[in-house]
């Protein structure tokens, strides 16, 4: 890979993240804003008003750190899944985490209004989703790659139709809009706090992805193949399940279903760094966060009302991503 | 010389159905076995219980003396390289790429090949005469050249032992030749060979042992000269094979061959 490109993904996330900081209808400018972050470690006199930090660092700054870290996770994710399941079509939805995340913050928003009970419950039922569908398509001590499809599609079934009953069953007044704007996703209920757990779940899982990424390449060629070649095969399926999971569930938990970025994200990543997941994967941290960051900045900005994320998303997404099987032909060769 | 690979009173049943039993053979360094035999008669299964992919019944395969059940994949990756039938993969990664994941059984299990694997990738390909598509990606490239890059990668294992899946299957008339020749190659350089094969003819073209599959048994095991004979040949395709001679005269050796009737009642 060139220096140029190298140069591209590390700047431009941070770049976007920075710029984020000052875009809102609370107008902080450029050189304040680097100013009042500095202002925390180095001793700069306040010239500024204390609701502009207030609002970088209570409001903005957690959010963008969450769109950058959800983005990268999310992608991340979606490459590693692809990996293990030889097949660019896999998006990280594929084990039914999504569903059974969105079901836990479902469940916990009819009998709670507490953010962070609503964020445990997404994230266990995530890890409970996955449990189940790898318990599926377990046959004798492996889990082909065909068993693990079918069972994540039950799974993500099973857990899509009872939040439909959670949804029946909410009061249609108060809890029936939380369920629903919770699922469409968005980032506003990023706080510090629950932002830095969230961020650290991601982080702890992305490095997990990252250490395995050479032999993703392997695990691309087929289950019997990587075996031939000394990969304990189940190993790093377990290590990839287990990464992206708490990944997608921390992702779930706070900013609800984000669609399509896991699914797209690697696509963008392998035009411009080739299908060697040794490159990939970092340059999926890189433009998922900045794909994210992207999109939430036009989540709260192009309304006078915030639109959910994932809804967002999903308009960009589906027209790029018919672009792109137009594209190569349905051939991803 | 003791055997580099050998496999002792090997049985395994599918379903109750018996595949193959009380099945013995043994292969030396540098030696070539050809497995052949009609369409499911087992020649696959025996192939994957050598590499380890299906436990047998009953029985054991040794490699270098060692019960390959009590290798790890991991050692077992160091020592024996396995070429599959027919391979595709669903994203284009180089070919170099691909035969360096040759390398994967010498690496720690978070490591990524070093520029040491990588010339040892490309000294791989340059023995089965591929370097030159070494950037292409893999998914583009012809069956034959796909067949030359799995055993390249294979041979980045730095295995003793290769066994391949009917090698020649799919590709034309030049790069079967072509296929067969690296495999001679290979032998000389001291690596053993086992690999099955639906091709009578090219039995005669190697320096090889051949293993005649019938019935679940080995019905005959040695030099194609001596037991490649047209009675045989009957009892393992069960149709009228002559067998003819004829002067290869680049060689200036006499060669055999076999030729098929093709009034066959099915």
């Amino acid at each position: 890979m060139s220096k140029k490109k190298i140069f591209l993904l590390v700047v431009i996330p941070l770049l976007l993240a920075y710029f984020s900081l000052f875009l809102g209808r609370y107008g902080i400018n450029p050189w304040t804003a680097l100013k009042i972050m500095a202002s925390r470690i180095f001793p700069i006199e306040q010239d500024w008003p204390s609701l502009a930090a207030t609002v970088i660092f209570q409001v903005r700054l957690p959010r963008v750190l969450l769109a950058f870290f959800v983005g990268s996770g999310l992608s991340v994710s979606g490459a590693s899944l692809q990996g293990i399941f030889q097949n660019p079509l896999v998006s990280p939805d594929i084990l039914g985490v999504a569903a059974a995340s969105g079901f836990g913050a479902a469940l916990a928003i009819l009998y709670t209004t507490n953010t962070f009970i609503i964020q445990v419950s997404a994230f266990a039922f995530g890890i409970l989703g996955v449990f189940l569908a790898y318990r599926i398509s377990r046959v004798y001590k492996t889990t082909p790659v065909l068993m693990l499809v079918l069972s994540g599609i039950v799974v993500g079934a099973f857990f899509t139709a009872l939040i439909s009953c959670t949804k029946y069953v909410a009061d249609p007044y108060t809890k029936l809009p939380a369920i629903t704007f919770f699922l469409m996703g968005s980032f506003s209920s990023a706080s510090l706090t629950n932002t830095l757990v969230v961020i650290g779940v991601i982080a702890l899982g992305s490095a997990g992805l990252m250490m395995v990424r050479w032999r993703l390449n392997i695990m691309a060629m087929g289950d019997e193949e990587a075996r031939s070649l000394g990969i304990k095969v189940q190993t790093i399926k377990i290590i990839v399940i287990v990464c992206t999971t708490i990944i997608i569930a921390a992702a779930v938990s706070i900013a609800g279903m984000i669609g399509w970025v896991g699914l797209i994200i690697p696509h963008v990543g392998r035009m411009f760094v080739g299908p060697d997941h040794k490159l990939l994967l970092p340059a999926c941290l890189s433009i998922g966060a900045s794909y994210l960051i992207i999109m939430d900045d036009l989540a709260r900005s192009i309304a006078p009302m915030e639109i959910p994320i994932g809804i967002l998303t999903a308009i960009v997404g589906a027209p790029f991503f018919a672009y792109l099987i137009r594209r190569t032909k349905g051939g991803w060769r | 010389m003791s055997a580099r690979i050998q496999i002792k009173d090997g049985a395994f049943s599918y379903e109750g159905r018996m595949i193959f039993n009380n099945l013995s053979v043994e292969v030396e360094p540098g030696q070539v076995l050809c497995l052949m035999g009609a369409n499911g008669c087992g020649k696959t299964t025996l192939l994957r219980c050598m590499g380890g992919y299906l436990q047998m019944e009953s029985g054991v395969v040794l490699l270098e003396g060692a019960n390959i059940k009590n290798m790890s994949v991991n050692d077992l990756a160091q020592k024996m390289g396995f070429v599959f039938q027919e391979h595709s993969a669903p994203f284009p990664f180089s070919v170099l790429e691909v035969v360096r994941m040759g390398r994967a059984p010498h690496l720690s299990f978070f490591a990524s090949p070093s520029s040491k694997d990588t010339a040892i990738a490309e000294q791989a390909l340059i023995t089965v005469g591929m370097l030159h598509i070494k950037d292409k990606p893999y998914t583009q490239i012809s069956g034959g050249e796909r067949q030359l890059v799995l055993i390249a990668r294979s041979l980045a294992q730095q295995p003793s032992v290769i066994l391949l899946d009917e090698p020649t299957s799919h590709l034309d008339f030049r790069n079967q030749a072509l296929v067969l020749s690296i495999i001679a190659k290979l032998a000389r350089q001291g690596i053993s060979i086992i690999m099955s094969t639906h091709m009578p003819n090219h039995i005669f073209l190697l320096d090889c042992c051949v293993a005649m599959m019938s019935g679940g048994h080995l019905i005959a095991v040695g030099k194609p000269e001596q037991v490649m004979n047209e009675s045989n040949l009957k009892a393992v395709y069960g149709i009228d094979i002559t067998i003819a001679v004829a002067n290869n005269d680049i060689t200036g050796k006499k060669i055999s061959y076999c030729i098929p009737p093709i009034n066959i009642n099915p």
